[in-house]
């Protein structure tokens, strides 16, 4: 298993989001949810970015908002919006970042979760934890999809 | 090993291939050695040779249609060891006759050098070099067949610099001399759909759904094809040894003989209808990314779903990963459970209480993992 490296420096258009109950939208494939919940493997990014994973900010759109942009939009699947707050991020070791100021972003309220600075087994249990505290809180949208 | 030829000169050592990956490695605490399965393909890399050897010789002597009586024999190989640098089979030539000299002309490493020339032309998507015995294209061709996608062939020679060769270099080879069919010695997944005693003749669907016929010699497979053959969508998922061939794009074409067929999933097991999905997810599935999951990681957890109690299963959640694996995971009173088997088998168990501290587990065990879910609170 490879050490933790330290987090890697941000680009000038992104910024670190402050800890908060704010919440953080994930749009779930529609193989990671289960009618008792959501997978782990919800929280792995896309290939090339596996350790970053992309959420929007409840601050700037609402979850339905995030579920049309990324399956109308994007056309991506997606089973629902589920959410996980900035706190319980911060609390796994890896942390939140705003980067919708940048050139290459186009999905409005874009973030992500920077898993970057952590080993293969915590990035493991980070999204185990944050699988955790989204089926707790359950599916946000659409309000049948659980 | 049970057969080492007595020479009573020592012969010299030939090590042509190093074989690496899938079941050329040696497990963590497992045993070394040489997978007997794969034997068949040092046969088929002793009839290429033989084969390229034979036809340089006749190429040389311009004039002659065949090659002298006993050359073939005078160049048999002889397997007397299994080395280490993953696997390393060392050869040596049998001589027929107590009085026969060990290849003197060097036919074997020039057949070798040939062997090289051209598998290192597959390599570099190049045209197989002239030199090369149009003859011996056919036992090139054989050569890997039964080779998984995981493994690979280190061929070396006296005078050319290493080949690294795989299924994937063996797909184009495939396509430079074998437009239509591509033929395998392996396994394959899925569903018996049809079966036709007379014609000793079934009908298949493998993993991604294509559909396929297939024939059997022996008559005594049809019993065993006809106990898994069951109406669609609930049949049991198996394994067949077989031969089988794929088009160009690498989709089933047919099945031409059946050795063996085993189940994988069968309608009864706790989860099968989990499992049956995961084993119809295809590369791609996730927006185009996404492996599908391996057999090991499927076949994981359908044995850890055998040793649980059934009141233990509607809780149970099960997931593909990306990467190939499996995920199944529970979340009971705000505890989570979760186990990831990965694409090889390994384990990472975690369990995020409600409160407290986040625990990852060592288990490495169905029996470990079990003990571990059972300790959860009720």
């Amino acid at each position: 298993m490879s050490k933790s490296t330290g987090a890697p420096a941000l680009r000038d258009c992104e910024a670190p989001i402050e800890a908060g109950p704010e919440l953080l939208w994930r749009q779930v494939h529609p193989n990671f949810t289960h009618a008792n919940g959501v997978s782990a493997e919800a929280f792995v990014g896309t290939p090339g970015d596996r350790d970053q994973v992309s959420v929007a900010r409840s601050s700037t759109v609402s979850a339905a908002s995030a579920y049309a942009h990324h399956t109308d939009a994007l056309s991506l699947a997606s089973a629902g919006t589920w959410a996980i707050s900035v706190n319980e991020v911060s609390e796994t070791g890896s942390r939140a970042i705003d980067d919708m100021a940048c050139d290459d972003v186009d999905t409005p309220g874009h973030a992500y979760v920077d898993m970057r600075a952590q080993t293969k087994k915590e990035r493991k249990l980070t999204r185990a934890r944050l699988a955790s505290a989204a089926t707790l809180r359950g599916c946000q949208h659409p309000p049948t999809s659980q | 090993m049970a057969t080492i030829a007595r020479v009573t000169v020592s012969p010299e050592i030939f090590r042509p291939l190093r074989l690496h990956g899938g079941r050329f490695e040696t497990p963590e605490g497992g045993i070394a050695g040489f997978p007997v399965e794969a034997i068949a393909e040092l046969a088929r890399y002793e009839r290429l040779l033989v084969k390229v050897a034979r036809e340089l010789w006749i190429t040389e002597h311009r004039g002659r249609q065949r090659a002298p009586k006993g050359f073939d024999e005078s160049l048999r190989l002889r397997l007397t060891a299994i080395e280490e640098g993953s696997v390393q089979p060392a050869f040596a030539v049998a001589p027929t006759r107590s009085d026969q000299l060990f290849d003197p002309d060097n036919w074997l490493d020039r057949a070798q050098d040939s062997i090289a020339e051209a598998l290192s032309a597959v390599v570099s998507r190049e045209p197989l070099p002239s030199a090369f015995p149009v003859a011996a294209t056919s036992s090139l061709v054989s050569f890997g067949s039964s080779f998984a996608v995981d493994e690979q062939c280190v061929v070396s020679s006296k005078r050319r610099p290493e080949v690294i060769y795989s299924q994937q270099e063996r797909r184009h080879l495939l396509q430079l001399t074998a437009p239509d069919d591509v033929k395998f010695d392996g396994s394959l997944v899925g569903r018996i759909s049809a079966l036709d005693a007379d014609r000793r003749s079934f009908e298949f669907a493998d993993r991604s759904g294509r559909r396929a016929s297939g024939t059997f010699e022996q008559h005594g497979m049809f019993d065993e094809l006809k106990r898994y053959m069951e109406r669609e969508p609930n049949a049991t998922i198996v394994r067949l040894a077989c031969r089988y061939s794929t088009d160009n794009a690498g989709r089933l074409s047919k099945i031409e003989d059946v050795d063996d067929v085993e189940p994988v999933v069968a309608t009864a097991d706790p989860l099968a209808p989990e499992l049956r999905r995961l084993l119809e997810l295809s590369d791609g599935w996730h927006d185009g990314a996404g492996m599908g999951p391996t057999l090991m990681s499927v076949e994981w957890v359908r044995d850890f779903a055998a040793a649980l109690d059934a009141s233990e299963l509607p809780e149970l959640m099960v997931f593909p990963t990306l990467a190939g694996g499996v995920l199944v995971e529970l979340q009971r009173r705000g505890t989570r459970w979760s186990v990831e088997v990965e694409p090889g088998g390994e384990l990472f168990v975690a369990i995020v209480p409600a409160d407290g501290n986040p625990e990852i587990v060592e288990a490495e065990s169905v029996d470990d993992v079990i003990n571990r879910l059972r300790a959860l609170p009720a």
